[in-house]
Order: structure tokens, then C-alpha cells, then sequence
């Protein structure tokens, strides 16, 4: 708490500066949220029903002739997970130009490789904070070192990424079934150490093929989008798995390079999209789960490790017109996950499902927004989430955004998949201020 | 020296026909074609946008800066959203060729993340205002069909514009000030053939570049006929004839 108390002064100096423009820094935006959630009686009493959380984003920036220095800083207070009670970076980096063609970035930094609503299989650079959605968590900054340069009728990056942030995982208390709090989380390297994290780097492009969109990256790096809880500690005894003790609370994320595009171009009137991505894991170590120490398996079938894949991603958007000046986007989009053995044996979500969404603009004042969404596997477990989300603004300087998030979660679901978000469904309501 | 020479006889043919297309016009396609030189050789062009959306005893204010870039292929611009808070930041490619479709993409900053828009959205209101994208876009020649000229007094002539393909409306009646020779006022009639809106075009002002005049409005009020709203557009620190880098205006840009 005090930790935001802090950062709520810095979001009033900064309403300050907002106010004397002839201030060297430029208050950019700076928002204060209002977050309830309303869950479903889950019979735990650990668990919350009901979660309130504050949340500040400010962004300031100032320019020195051809440097650029940008600070977005979030912080949380939540009082019901203290697991989300942190400040964290997005962007707080230093940009400069060298020799009249090479920019140069120093510091916390954000990249966004989606082109998609709900499929971005490149989009898993930076770490999140996980929370009940599956989609879209919160991105934390990544460390960069960075160059970019225009070339080959686009621009292309190289970036250093020396210092992994940790993702943030909800606590015990959370709606989210963990029983327990996380231990910090393990890198597993090539030599099932600590990666050497020197050479954890990200080579990007991005231009234009004809009309089409187009992005192309290739990094080394921890896969922070996929955990796997458990432990690394057993041995295999005649063709047993025993554990060597009885904590399974680790989330271990594994080093991988990762190729991949995205293409968008129009037909007509309507949108494509297209993203392929593959990862290429270095450690093949097996981790017992605790959903393995749940169903006290001994079994070394049931031992897991990210397994190689490619993800191919297709989208597609057709706008509609209507007389009553409102428009809408009908969006459908599919991914396929081809793992390497042919066996999505670690469970992960959104390995073949198809994501359908209409959101409807009404083109008003207050930029009314009424979104229906839903994600359903097709893969035979009938897993899946639909939501429906409204927001606008009003008295110019808020902004409301309430919706419904409903999980449909076979008993059987595997807890590295969408079995973890039983019981999170929710009512929400955030309520934003603009400075 | 034969090259410079002739050269010179085509500069000064321009200048002529430059100086003749204050003439009456014959036709109105010849009206809109006049209209649409007299506004080659801008280069590009910045100011600061503001807009008051007005519905009954309710107004709100809007804010922006603009960017626009000439090309040969296409022309440019960027609009960056500053009011209100909730969008500051967000930024507006659109690139405008003359004879192919408009390509578009929005940056959305709390996201980082730049999407392509289809061209579609050229019919959807700009920022809840009376204003369309369709409205804000330069109109090319080629786009539209030109008909029925009509001389209203010696210096102002009207004409019909009928988009060649899809739009949002089934015609405009322009009317050109020949002193500035841009719009006095649009007349914009829905797809039924009714009257749904008027953009009346003040407070002009020259701008110069190189040799040639520029003529800019510093405000434009579009009202609706249909449910007496209205928007009002007015421009400050507007500067014609700056050189931008193409690079401005691509894609990447938008994130830096």
C-alpha cells in the first residue's frame, strides 16, 4: 500500500507538470483505474469473491534534441492478491540517433507483435502478469539494448535482451486453482541451468510486401508465454518417477528461438491476416507437475517438457455499415498448434481453437463500444470462454469498461491449459480517470 | 540551352495556364480539375487542429495536430489525437491514391500496437463528430464523376460530385470560391437523395509557397439537416510548403 501511495503522489506531481506547459518533461497521459471484480461463490475459504484493485499508468517523456527519454510506469494495489500489489516498468528507455540513421535504444521496452485479437503466436517476448483472462495479460517490460536502422524498404532491429523480467503469477488466494504460492521462477537453459543470458537477443523487420503488412522476427530468449508448474527434482526408480520432495510450486519457463511472420492485407473491403510462428526449445528436462502429484502418478509418461512446435494463425475481419451511423467488425480467426510428436503433451491452451468476435462501434461522442467474444476449442474437450464487454467515455474524462467473462472448463481439463481457470468467471468493472 | 529554353516555355505555360484557370470554367469537371491543381505544390503541411462537436446545449471539445505529405503516387497524412485523455496519443495514417483504394492504419499507444483499418471506415463518423473520414479526405479527380456547372455569381460556381464507386453519400454539390479556388460549401445528401448535411468553408487564408499561393480555411462548420448537430473545425499554426521525410509517414513510424 505504501508502495502505491508513492507512486499516487508522482500521478498528482505529474498532474503538475500537465498543468505548466512551460515544464521540461511532457505529461503524455496519466490514468488512474478503479478495478472490481465479482466472482461466483467458489465454496474455498481462501479464495476471494470479490477483488478491488487501484491501478496508476503514467507517462511522461522528454526530448534533448535527437534524445528521447519515455518513462510509462504502472503500479497496482490489490486487496485481495498481494501478488499483484507491484510497480512495474513498460517502457522506461533512452532513444537517441547516431550517425544519422541508426536509433538507438536503451532500457525497459515493450514490443507488441500481434496481428491478431487472440491469436499472436510471435507476440511472446515480454513477461506478464498472468492473471483469469487467457488472453491479453498485462506486459511487463523487457530490458533491450537495441539498434534500428531503415532498410530493405523497411526497418530493421537488433536488440540485446540481457535480463529476463519474471512474469507475475497469481497468488493462493486468487480465483486462479493454485493451492499455494509460486516459488520464484526457474530459466531452463540449454544445460538445464540458468541460461547464459548474454546472447538472449531479437532480430525484427518490418515493411511492407506490396500492399501487405508485414513483420518477420527471429529471436533467442525464455518462453514466458508457457509454464509449467512442478518440480525438477525426482528420480526415475524401476521406471518410476519419485519425487525427492513434496513442493511442486515452481514455474519453469524454458529457452527457445522463435522464427516466425505476420502478413495483414485487405481483400476488398475485408482484412487477412496471417501468423506462423515456430520454437525451437534448448532443454528437453522433464518436470514432475503438480497436477502429476495430484493423481500421485509415478508414471514417466506423464513427466512433461515444452515440446517443439509451429503455430499458424489465420484471421479475418469484415466490416459492417449500418444506417444508424453505427459500425461493427465481424472477426474470425483460427490457430493450429503442430507439436513436435504429434502431442500437445503439456496441456497448452489455444493449440486448435477458433476465436469469433463482433464489435460494434457506435460512433458516438463517447465512443461507445459493445464487444461479444469467444474462444472454443475444437480439439474435442469443448473448453473455451465467451465475453461481452462494453465501454465509453464520459464527462470527457472517464472511462467505463464492464463485462462478463465465462469459462467452459470440462472436469478433465489439464491445469497447464485452460483446467487453471476454473471458477474465474466474473463480472468486472473498471473505472478509468484521465488526467 | 536548347533543354533550359525550353525549359522556360514550359514554366511560363504553366504560369499562363495557371493564370487562365481563374477563367470561367467550361465544364465542371474542368472546375474540379482546377480546383485540384491549384493545390499541387503544397509539399506538406502541419497545424493544430481543433474541433467543437455540438448536439443541442452539449458541446465537447476535440484536439489534434496534422501532418500532410504531397506525393506522386499518394498523398500523406498523420493526425495525432491529443483531446480527450483517454486517446491521446493515438495516431492516424492514411495514405490517399488517386486512382486505387485509401489504405489506413491507427496506432493504438496504450497497446503499442499499430492495425490496419480498412478503407470501409471512410463512411464511419470521425471521432463522433458530423464529420466522416470520407469528409477529411483530399478528394481525387479521378474518384468522382463532375456534373450540372452552374455560375451563382461571377466569382463562385457550383457543381456536382458523384463518387465513382462506393461512398457514403449519393452526391455533394460543391461550391467553389474562384478567389480561393477551394469550397465555399458542401452540400452532402444522404443515399436516399436527401439532404443531410452542409460544410461551410471560412476565414481563408494564403499561404505562400515558392511562387504559387495556397488558400487554406481556418474553419469549417458542418451542420446536420437531418438532427441539427453540428461540428466545427477550426485550424491554428498552420504551416504550408514544410519538407517531411517519407519516413514520417510509414507505418513504423507511428510507434516511435
Amino acid at each position: 500500500m505504501q508502495v502505491f501511495l508513492l507512486l499516487f503522489i508522482v500521478f498528482h506531481s505529474c498532474k503538475g507538470f500537465a498543468k505548466k506547459e512551460s515544464q521540461p518533461w511532457q505529461l503524455v497521459t496519466s490514468e488512474f483505474t478503479f478495478e472490481v471484480r465479482q466472482f461466483a461463490d467458489d465454496n474455498e475459504d481462501e479464495t476471494f469473491e470479490n477483488q478491488r484493485a487501484l491501478k496508476l499508468r503514467t507517462h511522461v517523456e522528454k526530448e534533448f534534441g535527437k534524445t528521447k527519454f519515455t518513462a510509462i510506469l504502472s503500479g497496482r494495489y490489490d486487496d485481495q492478491d498481494p501478488n499483484r500489489n507491484l510497480i512495474w516498468p513498460e517502457d522506461v528507455n533512452i532513444r537517441t540517433r547516431a550517425f544519422g540513421k541508426y536509433d538507438l535504444t536503451a532500457g525497459y521496452k515493450i514490443f507488441n507483435f500481434s496481428a491478431m485479437d487472440a491469436f499472436n503466436p510471435l507476440d511472446s517476448i515480454n513477461a506478464r502478469i498472468f492473471d483469469v483472462s487467457i488472453v491479453n495479460a498485462e506486459k511487463m517490460g523487457e530490458l533491450a539494448l537495441g539498434v534500428s536502422l531503415e532498410k530493405f524498404q523497411g526497418t530493421l532491429s537488433f536488440y540485446l535482451l540481457p535480463n529476463p523480467t519474471r512474469p507475475v503469477l497469481p497468488g493462493s488466494q486468487s480465483r486462479i486453482n493454485l493451492e499455494e504460492n509460486l516459488d520464484s521462477a526457474i530459466w531452463m537453459g540449454s544445460n538445464d541451468d540458468e541460461p547464459d543470458w548474454d546472447d538472449h537477443f531479437l532480430f525484427s523487420w518490418e515493411g511492407m510486401f506490396g500492399d501487405w503488412d508485414a513483420l518477420m522476427i527471429f529471436s533467442k530468449g525464455i518462453d514466458r508465454s508457457r509454464t509449467i508448474v512442478g518440480s525438477d527434482d525426482y528420480r526415475i526408480t524401476a521406471g518410476n518417477a519419485i519425487p525427492n520432495s513434496t513442493k511442486f510450486n515452481t514455474p519453469y519457463y524454458y529457452e527457445r528461438y522463435l522464427t516466425g511472420i505476420n502478413l495483414v492485407g485487405l481483400l476488398g473491403d475485408d482484412l487477412l491476416k496471417f501468423s506462423a510462428a515456430h520454437a525451437y526449445y534448448l532443454s528437453e528436462t522433464e518436470i514432475y507437475t503438480a497436477e502429476q502429484a495430484l493423481a500421485r502418478s509415478s508414471d514417466p509418461e506423464d513427466l512433461v517438457f515444452p515440446p517443439d512446435y509451429t503455430s499458424v494463425a489465420l484471421g479475418y475481419e469484415h466490416p459492417l455499415e449500418h444506417d444508424s451511423g453505427m459500425s461493427s467488425s465481424l472477426l474470425a480467426e483460427y490457430q493450429s498448434i503442430f507439436f513436435a510428436g504429434g502431442e500437445n503433451a503439456a496441456g497448452f491452451p489455444l493449440a486448435n481453437d477458433l476465436y469469433l468476435a463482433w464489435r460494434i462501434n457506435f460512433n458516438d461522442i463517447n465512443s461507445k463500444q459493445l464487444t461479444f467474444a469467444g474462444v472454443y476449442d475444437l480439439e474435442g474437450n469443448q473448453e473455451g470462454f465467451v465475453r461481452l464487454e462494453y465501454s465509453q467515455r464520459f464527462m470527457e474524462v472517464f472511462r467505463i469498461q464492464t463485462g462478463v467473462l465465462e469459462y467452459m472448463i470440462p472436469d478433465d481439463s489439464s491445469f497447464t491449459g485452460y483446467g487453471i481457470f476454473r471458477d474465474t468467471e466474473n463480472a468486472y468493472l473498471n473505472l478509468t480517470y484521465y488526467l | 540551352m536548347l533543354k533550359s529554353s525550353f525549359l522556360k516555355i514550359c514554366m511560363t505555360g504553366i504560369i499562363l495556364w495557371s493564370g487562365a484557370s481563374i477563367s470561367a470554367p467550361k465544364t465542371a469537371y474542368d472546375l474540379a480539375k482546377m480546383v485540384s491543381d491549384s493545390n499541387d505544390g503544397y509539399i506538406g503541411e502541419t497545424g493544430e487542429m481543433e474541433m467543437i462537436l455540438i448536439s443541442g446545449d452539449v458541446s465537447v471539445k476535440r484536439k489534434m495536430t496534422s501532418k500532410g505529405l504531397e506525393g506522386e503516387e499518394a498523398t500523406k497524412s498523420l493526425l495525432e489525437f491529443t483531446l480527450p485523455r483517454d486517446i491521446a496519443g493515438t495516431k492516424l495514417l492514411t495514405w490517399s491514391f488517386d486512382k486505387k483504394d485509401d489504405q489506413q492504419w491507427i496506432f493504438i499507444p496504450a497497446a503499442r500496437l499499430t492495425r490496419r483499418i480498412t478503407s470501409k471506415s471512410k463512411s464511419n463518423s470521425f471521432m463522433g463528430s458530423e464529420f466522416t473520414f470520407e469528409d477529411l479526405r483530399k478528394p481525387a479527380l479521378e474518384k468522382y464523376k463532375y456534373a450540372d456547372l452552374k455560375s451563382i455569381d461571377s466569382k463562385t460556381y457550383q457543381y456536382v460530385r458523384m463518387a465513382k464507386e462506393d461512398s457514403t453519400y449519393s452526391k455533394t454539390v460543391v461550391t467553389i470560391s474562384m478567389d480561393y479556388l477551394s469550397p465555399k460549401k458542401i452540400e452532402f445528401y444522404d443515399r436516399s437523395g436527401e439532404l443531410l448535411k452542409i460544410a461551410d468553408y471560412s476565414q481563408y487564408k494564403s499561404y505562400k509557397v515558392g511562387d504559387k499561393n495556397f488558400w487554406r480555411a481556418g474553419k469549417i462548420e458542418m451542420t446536420n439537416v437531418q438532427t441539427q448537430k453540428k461540428s466545427i473545425i477550426s485550424w491554428s499554426n498552420l504551416e504550408i510548403g514544410k519538407s517531411f521525410s517519407d519516413s514520417l509517414f510509414n507505418k513504423r513510424s507511428l510507434k516511435k
